[in-house]
Protein backbone atom coordinates (compact mmCIF):
# COMPACT_ATOMS: atom_id res chain seq x y z
CA UNK A 1 0.00 0.00 0.00
CA UNK A 2 2.44 2.33 1.51
CA UNK A 3 4.23 1.63 -2.01
CA UNK A 4 1.53 2.57 -4.06
CA UNK A 5 1.24 5.65 -2.42
CA UNK A 6 4.71 7.05 -3.30
CA UNK A 7 4.33 5.47 -6.78
CA UNK A 8 1.18 7.69 -7.20
CA UNK A 9 3.18 10.35 -5.58
CA UNK A 10 6.17 10.23 -7.55
CA UNK A 11 3.94 9.83 -10.89
CA UNK A 12 1.64 12.61 -10.27
CA UNK A 13 5.10 14.85 -9.38
CA UNK A 14 6.54 13.83 -12.61
CA UNK A 15 3.37 14.93 -14.40
CA UNK A 16 3.56 18.15 -12.70
CA UNK A 17 6.61 19.30 -13.86
CA UNK A 18 6.10 17.93 -17.39
CA UNK A 19 3.20 20.54 -17.39
CA UNK A 20 5.01 23.30 -15.63
CA UNK A 21 7.67 22.37 -18.75
CA UNK A 22 4.91 22.16 -21.33
CA UNK A 23 3.72 25.76 -20.46
CA UNK A 24 7.10 27.36 -20.72
CA UNK A 25 8.88 26.04 -23.85
CA UNK A 26 12.58 26.69 -23.80
CA UNK A 27 13.70 28.81 -26.66
CA UNK A 28 15.20 27.15 -30.14
CA UNK A 29 17.54 28.53 -32.32
CA UNK A 30 15.62 29.53 -34.63
CA UNK A 31 13.75 32.56 -32.39
CA UNK A 32 14.90 35.71 -32.27
CA UNK A 33 16.44 37.41 -29.72
CA UNK A 34 12.37 39.16 -29.21
CA UNK A 35 11.25 35.88 -29.31
CA UNK A 36 13.13 34.06 -27.06
CA UNK A 37 12.65 36.94 -24.53
CA UNK A 38 8.82 37.06 -25.18
CA UNK A 39 8.38 33.40 -24.46
CA UNK A 40 9.14 34.28 -21.10
CA UNK A 41 7.52 38.02 -20.54
CA UNK A 42 5.02 38.31 -23.11
CA UNK A 43 4.55 41.15 -25.10
CA UNK A 44 3.25 44.54 -23.76
CA UNK A 45 -0.16 44.40 -25.26
CA UNK A 46 -0.87 40.35 -23.91
CA UNK A 47 0.67 40.77 -21.14
CA UNK A 48 -1.50 43.91 -19.94
CA UNK A 49 -4.56 41.80 -20.58
CA UNK A 50 -3.76 38.90 -18.90
CA UNK A 51 -2.36 39.91 -16.00
CA UNK A 52 -5.61 42.29 -16.15
CA UNK A 53 -7.89 39.77 -15.72
CA UNK A 54 -5.53 38.00 -13.00
CA UNK A 55 -6.11 41.06 -10.81
CA UNK A 56 -9.85 40.05 -10.21
CA UNK A 57 -10.52 42.14 -7.16
CA UNK A 58 -8.52 45.03 -7.17
CA UNK A 59 -9.38 49.17 -6.52
CA UNK A 60 -9.31 49.96 -10.12
CA UNK A 61 -11.57 47.33 -11.30
CA UNK A 62 -13.72 46.94 -8.04
CA UNK A 63 -17.42 47.80 -7.97
CA UNK A 64 -18.27 50.85 -6.36
CA UNK A 65 -21.85 50.73 -6.95
CA UNK A 66 -23.80 53.57 -7.60
CA UNK A 67 -22.44 56.99 -7.45
CA UNK A 68 -25.26 59.35 -6.72
CA UNK A 69 -23.97 61.41 -3.83
CA UNK A 70 -27.07 62.64 -2.50
CA UNK A 71 -29.97 59.70 -3.47
CA UNK A 72 -30.53 57.33 -1.24
CA UNK A 73 -29.22 54.67 -3.01
CA UNK A 74 -25.67 56.00 -3.12
CA UNK A 75 -23.04 53.52 -2.45
CA UNK A 76 -21.13 53.43 0.49
CA UNK A 77 -17.72 52.93 -1.48
CA UNK A 78 -17.57 56.80 -3.58
CA UNK A 79 -15.92 56.54 -6.65
CA UNK A 80 -12.78 59.55 -6.80
CA UNK A 81 -10.32 57.92 -9.16
CA UNK A 82 -12.41 57.07 -12.42
CA UNK A 83 -12.53 60.00 -14.60
CA UNK A 84 -16.02 59.68 -15.69
CA UNK A 85 -19.26 57.90 -14.40
CA UNK A 86 -22.75 58.03 -15.97
CA UNK A 87 -25.67 56.49 -14.83
CA UNK A 88 -29.53 56.06 -14.87
CA UNK A 89 -32.10 55.06 -12.37
CA UNK A 90 -35.49 54.42 -12.79
CA UNK A 91 -38.37 53.24 -10.19
CA UNK A 92 -41.52 51.27 -10.91
CA UNK A 93 -43.07 53.45 -7.35
CA UNK A 94 -42.53 56.80 -7.21
CA UNK A 95 -39.64 57.78 -4.72
CA UNK A 96 -37.17 59.64 -7.12
CA UNK A 97 -38.78 58.78 -10.30
CA UNK A 98 -36.20 58.86 -13.32
CA UNK A 99 -33.00 60.04 -12.49
CA UNK A 100 -29.55 60.76 -14.88
CA UNK A 101 -26.43 61.11 -12.60
CA UNK A 102 -23.59 62.50 -14.66
CA UNK A 103 -20.38 62.59 -12.09
CA UNK A 104 -16.84 63.84 -13.07
CA UNK A 105 -13.69 63.25 -10.87
CA UNK A 106 -11.08 66.59 -11.85
CA UNK A 107 -7.60 66.75 -10.77
CA UNK A 108 -7.46 69.94 -7.37
CA UNK A 109 -3.20 69.96 -6.95
CA UNK A 110 -3.51 72.40 -4.66
CA UNK A 111 -2.75 70.31 -2.06
CA UNK A 112 -1.10 67.43 -4.35
CA UNK A 113 -3.21 65.22 -5.86
CA UNK A 114 -6.48 65.87 -4.26
CA UNK A 115 -9.78 65.11 -6.38
CA UNK A 116 -12.94 67.38 -6.58
CA UNK A 117 -16.29 65.69 -7.88
CA UNK A 118 -18.52 67.39 -10.08
CA UNK A 119 -21.49 65.81 -9.63
CA UNK A 120 -25.26 66.33 -11.40
CA UNK A 121 -28.27 64.70 -10.59
CA UNK A 122 -30.86 65.55 -13.63
CA UNK A 123 -34.56 63.76 -11.67
CA UNK A 124 -38.05 63.32 -13.05
CA UNK A 125 -39.71 66.32 -11.65
CA UNK A 126 -42.77 66.14 -10.24
CA UNK A 127 -45.65 68.13 -8.36
CA UNK A 128 -44.39 69.03 -4.94
CA UNK A 129 -47.05 67.90 -2.34
CA UNK A 130 -48.25 71.38 -1.26
CA UNK A 131 -49.30 71.93 -5.03
CA UNK A 132 -51.26 68.55 -5.28
CA UNK A 133 -53.09 69.51 -1.62
CA UNK A 134 -53.88 72.75 -3.12
CA UNK A 135 -54.84 71.43 -6.26
CA UNK A 136 -57.17 68.67 -4.71
CA UNK A 137 -59.18 66.83 -7.06
CA UNK A 138 -58.93 68.97 -9.94
CA UNK A 139 -57.21 66.57 -12.47
CA UNK A 140 -57.08 68.65 -15.41
CA UNK A 141 -55.36 70.97 -13.53
CA UNK A 142 -52.93 68.38 -12.69
CA UNK A 143 -52.39 66.34 -15.75
CA UNK A 144 -51.35 70.46 -17.29
CA UNK A 145 -48.66 71.19 -14.20
CA UNK A 146 -47.28 67.85 -14.58
CA UNK A 147 -46.82 68.43 -18.21
CA UNK A 148 -45.67 71.37 -18.05
CA UNK A 149 -42.05 70.43 -16.10
CA UNK A 150 -39.49 69.29 -17.75
CA UNK A 151 -36.17 67.03 -17.27
CA UNK A 152 -34.03 70.39 -15.91
CA UNK A 153 -37.02 71.17 -13.55
CA UNK A 154 -34.82 68.89 -10.85
CA UNK A 155 -31.73 69.13 -11.02
CA UNK A 156 -28.44 68.95 -8.19
CA UNK A 157 -25.96 69.51 -8.56
CA UNK A 158 -22.49 69.37 -6.05
CA UNK A 159 -18.96 69.52 -5.47
CA UNK A 160 -17.08 67.31 -3.35
CA UNK A 161 -13.46 67.54 -2.07
CA UNK A 162 -11.74 64.58 -1.08
CA UNK A 163 -7.92 64.69 -0.01
CA UNK A 164 -5.42 61.70 -1.26
CA UNK A 165 -2.79 61.43 0.97
CA UNK A 166 -1.14 58.67 2.68
CA UNK A 167 -3.85 58.22 4.64
CA UNK A 168 -6.97 58.51 3.04
CA UNK A 169 -7.41 58.34 -0.78
CA UNK A 170 -7.28 55.12 -2.68
CA UNK A 171 -4.44 56.57 -5.34
CA UNK A 172 -1.18 53.96 -5.34
CA UNK A 173 0.54 57.59 -6.18
CA UNK A 174 0.86 58.37 -2.36
CA UNK A 175 2.49 54.66 -1.81
CA UNK A 176 5.13 55.04 -4.11
CA UNK A 177 8.26 54.95 -1.48
CA UNK A 178 6.86 52.28 0.10
CA UNK A 179 5.23 50.00 -2.40
CA UNK A 180 9.13 50.45 -4.15
CA UNK A 181 10.88 49.32 -0.79
CA UNK A 182 8.30 46.20 -0.66
CA UNK A 183 8.85 45.26 -4.05
CA UNK A 184 12.61 45.30 -3.54
CA UNK A 185 12.62 43.72 -0.45
CA UNK A 186 10.49 41.11 -2.08
CA UNK A 187 13.03 41.01 -5.07
CA UNK A 188 16.19 41.66 -3.18
CA UNK A 189 19.44 41.78 -5.53
CA UNK A 190 17.90 39.54 -8.36
CA UNK A 191 17.06 42.87 -10.55
CA UNK A 192 20.08 44.10 -9.90
CA UNK A 193 22.02 40.75 -10.68
CA UNK A 194 19.90 39.79 -13.70
CA UNK A 195 20.59 43.89 -15.31
CA UNK A 196 24.34 43.79 -14.74
CA UNK A 197 24.68 39.71 -16.07
CA UNK A 198 22.57 41.58 -18.96
CA UNK A 199 25.37 44.72 -19.33
CA UNK A 200 28.37 42.24 -18.88
CA UNK A 201 26.98 40.27 -22.27
CA UNK A 202 28.38 41.71 -24.95
CA UNK A 203 25.77 42.59 -27.79
CA UNK A 204 28.13 44.52 -29.99
CA UNK A 205 26.51 44.74 -33.72
CA UNK A 206 23.64 42.75 -32.32
CA UNK A 207 19.84 43.75 -32.96
CA UNK A 208 16.84 42.09 -30.90
CA UNK A 209 16.11 40.40 -34.67
CA UNK A 210 19.50 38.56 -34.52
CA UNK A 211 18.40 34.34 -34.42
CA UNK A 212 19.98 32.83 -31.27
CA UNK A 213 21.53 30.25 -33.76
CA UNK A 214 24.10 33.21 -34.82
CA UNK A 215 25.24 34.61 -31.81
CA UNK A 216 28.06 33.64 -30.61
CA UNK A 217 28.64 31.21 -27.86
CA UNK A 218 27.05 32.24 -24.25
CA UNK A 219 25.10 34.96 -25.20
CA UNK A 220 22.10 32.71 -26.27
CA UNK A 221 22.49 30.96 -22.58
CA UNK A 222 22.53 34.14 -20.77
CA UNK A 223 19.27 35.72 -23.36
CA UNK A 224 17.20 32.40 -22.25
CA UNK A 225 18.88 33.00 -18.33
CA UNK A 226 17.51 36.93 -17.88
CA UNK A 227 14.27 36.30 -19.92
CA UNK A 228 13.73 33.75 -17.14
CA UNK A 229 14.71 35.80 -13.98
CA UNK A 230 12.82 38.62 -15.19
CA UNK A 231 9.59 36.19 -15.89
CA UNK A 232 10.05 35.30 -11.94
CA UNK A 233 10.66 38.69 -10.65
CA UNK A 234 7.95 40.20 -13.08
CA UNK A 235 5.44 37.82 -11.58
CA UNK A 236 6.87 38.65 -7.69
CA UNK A 237 6.64 42.49 -8.40
CA UNK A 238 2.69 41.57 -9.15
CA UNK A 239 2.23 39.55 -6.14
CA UNK A 240 3.51 42.69 -4.13
CA UNK A 241 1.18 45.02 -6.49
CA UNK A 242 -1.81 42.96 -6.31
CA UNK A 243 -1.66 42.55 -1.92
CA UNK A 244 -0.84 46.27 -1.78
CA UNK A 245 -4.14 46.71 -3.88
CA UNK A 246 -6.17 45.03 -1.81
CA UNK A 247 -5.24 46.99 1.00
CA UNK A 248 -5.36 49.88 -0.59
CA UNK A 249 -8.83 49.50 -1.59
CA UNK A 250 -9.87 49.46 1.62
CA UNK A 251 -8.50 52.45 2.47
CA UNK A 252 -11.03 55.48 3.99
CA UNK A 253 -11.85 58.42 2.23
CA UNK A 254 -13.10 61.40 3.54
CA UNK A 255 -14.70 63.88 2.01
CA UNK A 256 -17.03 67.22 2.18
CA UNK A 257 -19.98 68.36 -0.42
CA UNK A 258 -21.54 70.85 -1.72
CA UNK A 259 -24.83 70.51 -3.06
CA UNK A 260 -27.32 72.74 -4.83
CA UNK A 261 -31.09 71.62 -5.35
CA UNK A 262 -32.92 73.32 -7.67
CA UNK A 263 -36.25 73.01 -8.21
CA UNK A 264 -38.88 74.64 -10.48
CA UNK A 265 -41.57 76.18 -8.08
CA UNK A 266 -44.01 73.84 -8.65
CA UNK A 267 -41.77 70.96 -7.93
CA UNK A 268 -41.23 72.19 -4.70
CA UNK A 269 -38.43 74.50 -2.85
CA UNK A 270 -34.90 74.53 -4.38
CA UNK A 271 -32.01 74.13 -1.03
CA UNK A 272 -28.38 74.66 -0.47
CA UNK A 273 -26.84 71.89 1.58
CA UNK A 274 -23.53 71.25 3.07
CA UNK A 275 -22.40 67.69 4.07
CA UNK A 276 -19.17 65.74 5.60
CA UNK A 277 -18.76 61.99 4.96
CA UNK A 278 -16.16 59.58 5.90
CA UNK A 279 -15.53 56.06 4.66
CA UNK A 280 -13.59 53.25 6.34
CA UNK A 281 -12.90 49.48 5.79
CA UNK A 282 -11.68 47.02 8.69
CA UNK A 283 -8.97 45.84 6.60
CA UNK A 284 -7.17 48.92 5.17
CA UNK A 285 -3.43 49.64 4.58
CA UNK A 286 -3.42 51.89 7.93
CA UNK A 287 -4.47 49.03 10.10
CA UNK A 288 -1.77 46.88 8.16
CA UNK A 289 0.59 49.25 8.78
CA UNK A 290 -0.10 50.12 12.18
CA UNK A 291 -0.33 46.78 13.73
CA UNK A 292 3.24 45.92 11.67
CA UNK A 293 4.66 49.63 12.87
CA UNK A 294 8.21 47.85 13.66
CA UNK A 295 8.69 45.52 10.60
CA UNK A 296 7.48 48.18 7.81
CA UNK A 297 9.10 51.15 9.00
CA UNK A 298 11.73 52.41 5.37
CA UNK A 299 14.68 51.49 7.82
CA UNK A 300 13.02 48.14 8.65
CA UNK A 301 12.17 47.30 5.33
CA UNK A 302 15.58 47.83 3.64
CA UNK A 303 17.16 45.46 5.84
CA UNK A 304 14.13 42.77 4.65
CA UNK A 305 16.52 40.87 2.05
CA UNK A 306 14.15 37.72 2.27
CA UNK A 307 11.25 39.98 1.67
CA UNK A 308 9.01 36.70 1.39
CA UNK A 309 9.01 35.46 4.66
CA UNK A 310 5.95 35.55 6.48
CA UNK A 311 7.12 35.75 9.99
CA UNK A 312 9.73 38.58 9.86
CA UNK A 313 9.23 40.88 6.90
CA UNK A 314 6.93 43.65 6.15
CA UNK A 315 6.09 42.17 2.62
CA UNK A 316 5.64 38.95 3.72
CA UNK A 317 2.92 39.62 6.44
CA UNK A 318 1.15 41.98 3.56
CA UNK A 319 1.14 38.88 1.28
CA UNK A 320 -0.36 37.25 4.31
CA UNK A 321 -2.89 39.94 5.36
CA UNK A 322 -3.82 40.22 1.53
CA UNK A 323 -4.96 36.82 0.66
CA UNK A 324 -6.76 36.25 4.19
CA UNK A 325 -8.73 39.18 3.35
CA UNK A 326 -9.58 37.80 -0.31
CA UNK A 327 -10.38 34.81 0.63
CA UNK A 328 -12.89 36.66 3.55
CA UNK A 329 -14.45 38.54 1.10
CA UNK A 330 -17.27 37.55 2.07
CA UNK A 331 -16.95 37.09 5.87
CA UNK A 332 -16.50 41.05 5.60
CA UNK A 333 -12.76 41.23 4.99
CA UNK A 334 -13.55 44.81 2.41
CA UNK A 335 -17.00 45.63 4.14
CA UNK A 336 -17.16 49.56 4.15
CA UNK A 337 -18.95 51.86 6.94
CA UNK A 338 -19.89 55.54 5.29
CA UNK A 339 -21.82 58.11 7.40
CA UNK A 340 -22.56 61.35 6.57
CA UNK A 341 -23.78 64.17 8.23
CA UNK A 342 -25.76 67.13 6.32
CA UNK A 343 -27.18 70.63 7.07
CA UNK A 344 -29.75 71.39 4.68
CA UNK A 345 -31.37 75.18 4.26
CA UNK A 346 -34.72 74.94 2.09
CA UNK A 347 -35.90 78.07 0.11
CA UNK A 348 -39.37 79.34 1.24
CA UNK A 349 -41.53 78.69 -1.70
CA UNK A 350 -44.25 81.41 -2.39
CA UNK A 351 -46.26 82.08 -5.45
CA UNK A 352 -49.57 82.07 -6.56
CA UNK A 353 -51.19 80.41 -10.22
CA UNK A 354 -54.55 81.79 -11.69
CA UNK A 355 -54.02 78.95 -14.75
CA UNK A 356 -55.27 76.13 -15.01
CA UNK A 357 -56.50 76.33 -11.50
CA UNK A 358 -56.23 79.30 -8.50
CA UNK A 359 -54.14 78.30 -5.92
CA UNK A 360 -51.64 79.96 -3.73
CA UNK A 361 -48.48 77.92 -2.45
CA UNK A 362 -46.78 79.68 0.89
CA UNK A 363 -44.15 77.18 2.32
CA UNK A 364 -41.51 78.63 4.66
CA UNK A 365 -38.29 78.40 4.58
CA UNK A 366 -36.74 75.75 6.57
CA UNK A 367 -33.32 73.74 8.03
CA UNK A 368 -33.14 70.12 8.43
CA UNK A 369 -30.25 67.84 9.49
CA UNK A 370 -29.44 64.99 7.36
CA UNK A 371 -27.66 61.82 8.77
CA UNK A 372 -27.00 58.99 6.97
CA UNK A 373 -25.72 56.05 7.33
CA UNK A 374 -24.55 53.46 4.44
CA UNK A 375 -22.82 49.55 5.39
CA UNK A 376 -21.35 47.83 1.84
CA UNK A 377 -20.57 44.49 1.36
CA UNK A 378 -18.84 43.36 -1.66
CA UNK A 379 -19.89 40.17 -3.31
CA UNK A 380 -16.87 37.86 -4.86
CA UNK A 381 -17.72 35.78 -7.23
CA UNK A 382 -16.38 32.75 -9.47
CA UNK A 383 -16.02 34.91 -12.64
CA UNK A 384 -12.91 37.52 -12.84
CA UNK A 385 -13.85 41.10 -12.42
CA UNK A 386 -17.80 40.43 -12.13
CA UNK A 387 -18.07 40.99 -8.62
CA UNK A 388 -21.18 42.24 -6.97
CA UNK A 389 -21.93 44.11 -4.06
CA UNK A 390 -24.98 44.95 -1.59
CA UNK A 391 -25.12 48.53 0.29
CA UNK A 392 -27.38 49.11 2.99
CA UNK A 393 -28.53 52.60 3.52
CA UNK A 394 -30.45 54.70 6.54
CA UNK A 395 -30.90 58.31 6.04
CA UNK A 396 -32.91 60.12 8.34
CA UNK A 397 -34.07 63.89 7.69
CA UNK A 398 -34.50 66.22 11.30
CA UNK A 399 -36.31 68.99 10.15
CA UNK A 400 -36.33 70.90 13.71
CA UNK A 401 -37.91 74.47 12.97
CA UNK A 402 -40.80 73.57 10.98
CA UNK A 403 -44.04 71.68 12.60
CA UNK A 404 -45.75 71.71 9.26
CA UNK A 405 -43.33 69.18 8.11
CA UNK A 406 -42.20 66.40 9.54
CA UNK A 407 -38.78 64.21 9.95
CA UNK A 408 -38.22 61.82 6.89
CA UNK A 409 -36.88 58.62 7.20
CA UNK A 410 -35.66 56.70 3.98
CA UNK A 411 -33.81 53.12 3.89
CA UNK A 412 -32.74 51.14 1.05
CA UNK A 413 -30.60 48.22 -0.04
CA UNK A 414 -29.48 48.53 -3.19
CA UNK A 415 -27.12 45.33 -5.33
CA UNK A 416 -25.16 46.26 -7.96
CA UNK A 417 -24.13 43.80 -10.36
CA UNK A 418 -20.81 44.55 -12.45
CA UNK A 419 -21.72 43.02 -15.78
CA UNK A 420 -18.37 44.52 -17.84
CA UNK A 421 -15.44 46.59 -16.52
CA UNK A 422 -17.33 49.61 -16.94
CA UNK A 423 -21.11 48.72 -16.83
CA UNK A 424 -22.55 48.07 -13.50
CA UNK A 425 -26.81 47.13 -13.22
CA UNK A 426 -27.90 48.25 -9.61
CA UNK A 427 -31.17 47.65 -8.13
CA UNK A 428 -32.25 48.95 -5.17
CA UNK A 429 -35.46 48.53 -2.77
CA UNK A 430 -36.27 52.03 -0.86
CA UNK A 431 -38.73 52.84 1.63
CA UNK A 432 -39.88 56.20 2.88
CA UNK A 433 -42.00 56.83 5.76
CA UNK A 434 -43.26 59.76 3.94
CA UNK A 435 -42.68 61.20 0.18
CA UNK A 436 -40.61 65.06 0.29
CA UNK A 437 -42.30 68.12 2.27
CA UNK A 438 -45.52 65.66 2.63
CA UNK A 439 -46.32 66.29 6.89
CA UNK A 440 -48.78 62.91 7.12
CA UNK A 441 -47.07 59.49 7.12
CA UNK A 442 -47.57 58.21 3.77
CA UNK A 443 -45.54 55.11 3.83
CA UNK A 444 -43.76 53.84 0.46
CA UNK A 445 -42.07 51.83 -0.87
CA UNK A 446 -39.99 51.49 -4.16
CA UNK A 447 -37.99 49.53 -6.45
CA UNK A 448 -35.68 51.22 -8.15
CA UNK A 449 -32.94 49.80 -11.37
CA UNK A 450 -31.35 51.42 -13.76
CA UNK A 451 -27.57 51.37 -14.96
CA UNK A 452 -24.12 52.53 -14.25
CA UNK A 453 -21.65 53.43 -17.03
CA UNK A 454 -17.85 54.18 -16.02
CA UNK A 455 -16.71 55.92 -19.08
CA UNK A 456 -12.88 54.97 -20.23
CA UNK A 457 -9.71 56.55 -20.57
CA UNK A 458 -10.38 58.44 -23.74
CA UNK A 459 -6.77 58.85 -24.82
CA UNK A 460 -5.86 56.24 -27.64
CA UNK B 1 7.66 58.73 -31.27
CA UNK B 2 8.05 54.67 -31.95
CA UNK B 3 6.01 52.36 -29.71
CA UNK B 4 8.81 49.58 -28.99
CA UNK B 5 9.30 46.01 -27.78
CA UNK B 6 9.56 45.24 -24.03
CA UNK B 7 13.09 44.06 -25.39
CA UNK B 8 15.32 46.83 -26.95
CA UNK B 9 18.88 46.87 -27.91
CA UNK B 10 20.39 50.35 -28.69
CA UNK B 11 23.47 50.34 -30.34
CA UNK B 12 25.94 51.55 -31.25
CA UNK B 13 25.71 54.64 -28.10
CA UNK B 14 28.32 57.62 -29.05
CA UNK B 15 31.08 58.49 -26.36
CA UNK B 16 29.20 60.90 -23.94
CA UNK B 17 25.87 60.35 -24.84
CA UNK B 18 23.29 60.53 -21.92
CA UNK B 19 20.05 58.19 -21.47
CA UNK B 20 16.72 59.99 -20.97
CA UNK B 21 13.59 59.78 -19.66
CA UNK B 22 10.23 60.93 -18.93
CA UNK B 23 6.38 60.09 -17.94
CA UNK B 24 3.18 61.60 -18.26
CA UNK B 25 -0.66 60.01 -17.14
CA UNK B 26 -4.16 60.86 -17.98
CA UNK B 27 -4.05 61.83 -13.98
CA UNK B 28 -1.72 61.23 -11.33
CA UNK B 29 -2.32 58.05 -9.90
CA UNK B 30 0.37 56.06 -11.36
CA UNK B 31 4.34 54.54 -10.42
CA UNK B 32 6.94 54.61 -12.94
CA UNK B 33 10.13 53.52 -12.49
CA UNK B 34 13.70 53.45 -14.53
CA UNK B 35 16.36 51.16 -13.16
CA UNK B 36 19.74 51.53 -15.46
CA UNK B 37 22.81 49.07 -14.17
CA UNK B 38 26.05 48.73 -15.73
CA UNK B 39 27.94 46.12 -16.33
CA UNK B 40 30.54 47.63 -13.70
CA UNK B 41 27.59 47.25 -11.23
CA UNK B 42 26.68 50.71 -11.05
CA UNK B 43 22.79 51.74 -9.96
CA UNK B 44 20.89 54.78 -10.91
CA UNK B 45 17.46 54.66 -10.08
CA UNK B 46 14.58 57.49 -10.96
CA UNK B 47 11.15 57.30 -9.92
CA UNK B 48 7.63 59.80 -10.20
CA UNK B 49 9.91 62.94 -8.79
CA UNK B 50 11.81 62.68 -11.12
CA UNK B 51 10.64 61.40 -13.71
CA UNK B 52 7.31 62.92 -13.89
CA UNK B 53 7.11 65.75 -15.82
CA UNK B 54 10.97 65.12 -16.36
CA UNK B 55 13.15 64.52 -18.42
CA UNK B 56 15.52 62.60 -15.64
CA UNK B 57 19.22 61.82 -17.42
CA UNK B 58 22.02 60.01 -16.59
CA UNK B 59 25.49 60.43 -18.32
CA UNK B 60 26.84 56.73 -19.87
CA UNK B 61 30.46 55.95 -19.82
CA UNK B 62 32.17 53.85 -22.24
CA UNK B 63 30.42 50.78 -21.02
CA UNK B 64 27.25 48.39 -21.86
CA UNK B 65 24.27 48.82 -19.40
CA UNK B 66 20.80 47.15 -18.87
CA UNK B 67 18.05 48.97 -18.27
CA UNK B 68 14.72 48.09 -16.57
CA UNK B 69 11.77 50.37 -17.12
CA UNK B 70 8.47 50.13 -15.15
CA UNK B 71 4.88 51.77 -15.74
CA UNK B 72 2.19 50.81 -12.92
CA UNK B 73 -1.51 52.54 -13.55
CA UNK B 74 -3.13 53.13 -9.83
CA UNK B 75 -6.26 52.44 -8.99
CA UNK B 76 -7.99 54.83 -11.84
CA UNK B 77 -6.65 52.70 -14.60
CA UNK B 78 -4.53 56.02 -16.23
CA UNK B 79 -2.67 55.95 -19.53
CA UNK B 80 0.32 56.13 -18.37
CA UNK B 81 3.60 56.97 -21.12
CA UNK B 82 6.78 56.64 -20.81
CA UNK B 83 9.34 58.39 -23.68
CA UNK B 84 12.59 57.05 -23.22
CA UNK B 85 15.88 58.41 -25.76
CA UNK B 86 19.48 58.78 -26.15
CA UNK B 87 20.98 62.35 -26.78
CA UNK B 88 24.33 62.46 -27.86
CA UNK B 89 26.99 64.85 -27.59
CA UNK B 90 25.36 67.37 -29.19
CA UNK B 91 21.18 67.17 -28.11
CA UNK B 92 20.36 65.37 -31.19
CA UNK B 93 17.61 61.73 -30.21
CA UNK B 94 19.70 59.11 -31.52
CA UNK B 95 17.35 56.32 -30.76
CA UNK B 96 13.56 56.79 -28.47
CA UNK B 97 11.12 54.47 -27.47
CA UNK B 98 7.64 55.20 -26.08
CA UNK B 99 5.59 52.44 -24.04
CA UNK B 100 2.12 52.74 -22.47
CA UNK B 101 0.51 50.80 -19.75
CA UNK B 102 -3.37 51.39 -18.76
CA UNK B 103 -4.14 47.73 -16.79
CA UNK B 104 -5.06 49.17 -12.97
CA UNK B 105 -2.66 48.22 -10.91
CA UNK B 106 -0.53 46.27 -13.59
CA UNK B 107 2.70 46.61 -14.05
CA UNK B 108 4.68 46.80 -18.04
CA UNK B 109 8.38 45.84 -17.61
CA UNK B 110 10.82 46.55 -20.25
CA UNK B 111 14.34 45.57 -20.73
CA UNK B 112 16.13 48.48 -22.47
CA UNK B 113 20.25 47.47 -23.43
CA UNK B 114 22.52 49.92 -24.34
CA UNK B 115 25.89 49.07 -26.26
CA UNK B 116 28.87 51.81 -26.52
CA UNK B 117 29.99 52.23 -30.08
CA UNK B 118 33.74 51.17 -28.51
CA UNK B 119 32.13 47.85 -27.50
Amino acid sequence: MRVRIVLCTFLLLCAAIAGAQQQQPPCVPSDTIEQCWQRYNPPLAMATAAAASAVNAEVATANTGMPAMTLPTGSSLKDFLSLFNAAVQTATVTENDEAVTLDWNVPFNVFGDDKIKFQAIFTEATLSADVKTELGSNTAATTTLTDSLTETDDIQASASYAPQNAYFGRSIRQHGDLLAALIESATGDDEKRELQLLAQTSFAGVTTEAKLQDLAPGVATQIESSARAEQQIAARNQDVLKAFATLLGNQPQIYGTVVYHYRNRLAGPSDLSAKFSYEASGNSLNRFLRRNRERCSSAAIAQQANGLDVSTTCVGALSAYAKQIAGDMNAGGSNRLAVSFEYKRSDANRFSLTEPAAITVNTPGSHSLVYTIAYGVPMSTTVDNREGRFDFAVNYEDVSNDPMKTDRLIASVTYSQKLTDTVTLPLSLVYANHADYLPATDRRVGVHFGLNYKLPDPTP
Amino acid sequence: MPSCSNIVIWEPIPANSRFCAQASGTSTDFLVGVRIVGADGSDTQFRNGDLVPGPAHRSLTSQQYATRITLTPGASAPTVTMNAWIEDSTGSRIFECTWSASAAVTAVRVTVITVPASA
